[in-house]
């Protein structure tokens, strides 16, 4: 009687390793996967922070570039020829770009922020009072030009 | 007799002796992978709430040229940063007749570590169009 019904045979002998294996397997999975969340959260927060960064240190030139050419348009206006002067002054500035308007002179530059962004800005400096007006201060990207529009088929075969 | 009945019963406790040492040694693995996620999870919220910040901060600073006055709006309006960040202020400002322009360097720290620094700038024309920057 006794060999026909043995004591354990409730849990059979590889049960535990089989449901041990399982487990382990499960928390491997579900530990690989948070910490694989965990990482590319942190990449994307990490992009974004750089992304700010540059974007800020583009601002900053942008912003420098628009303090030099305001020093210059208030030292132009105590010239004669204030358009001349501030023609001749801010086309030394790398970058800029400058027309002549009815109202004063108007200042275009650009500044990279990275390999595809930039900051493009236009600001116009009036002859007859110490002010300045923002035309545009804008970013572009680099890949898209508006006059040309995406690079898509037109639906005809050549 | 007694031989044969206790054979599979040591076979049993062996297997779980085996088992459980398996366990505890791939427990403390998964542990500690599960520990780096968390702190990293931390630390990854940690960054993005600075940039935010930083980014607020950085547009009332180029509106009105003033670190101080940008840091307490941004903290009144939106809230504080964690108490375990420190934030250092650096501001370099260059004067002339037409205007003022400002740097200003923000860095962020959590006891030693560096979280993130970052500099923005403000142009205020001397009593001009301060507000169309």
């Amino acid at each position: 009687m006794n060999r026909s019904k043995p004591k354990n045979a409730g849990i059979g002998v590889g049960y535990i390793t089989v449901m041990i294996i399982f487990a382990v397997l499960c928390l491997t999975i579900f530990a690989v996967l948070s910490f694989r969340a965990a990482g590319s959260n942190d990449a994307l927060n990490a992009r974004a922070g750089n992304y700010l960064k540059d974007y800020r240190e583009a601002d900053m030139s942008a912003k420098e570039i628009l303090f030099r050419l305001d020093e210059i348009a208030d030292s132009s206006r105590n010239s004669l020829f204030f358009t001349e002067s501030f023609e001749t002054a801010a086309g030394e500035i790398e970058g800029v770009t400058v027309k002549n308007s009815l109202e004063g002179c108007t200042a275009e530059f650009i500044v990279e922020v990275n390999e595809r962004q930039s900051i493009y800005a236009g600001v116009t400096f009036f002859e007859d009072r110490r002010e300045y007006r923002i035309d545009f201060w804008k970013s572009v990207t680099s890949s898209f030009d508006e006059d040309h529009g995406l690079n898509v088929w037109d639906g005809t075969f050549n | 007799m007694n031989k044969t009945t206790k054979r599979p019963l040591n076979l049993f406790f062996i297997e779980m002796i085996i088992a459980l040492l398996f366990f505890s040694i791939s427990g403390t693995v998964i542990l500690t992978v599960f520990a780096g996620a968390d702190r990293k999870s931390r630390q990854s919220e940690m960054l993005e709430s600075v940039i935010v910040f930083s980014e607020s901060v950085a547009e009332v600073y180029s509106e009105n040229g003033n670190a101080d006055e940008a840091i307490k709006l941004v903290i009144s309006e939106c809230g504080g940063l964690d108490e375990s960040i420190t934030l250092l202020k650096y501001e370099e400002k260059k004067h002339s007749l037409a205007g003022t322009f400002s740097k200003l360097t923000l860095t962020f720290s959590d006891g030693d570590r560096e979280i993130y620094q970052f500099t923005c700038a403000a142009y205020v024309q001397n009593g001009g169009n301060d507000e169309q920057i």
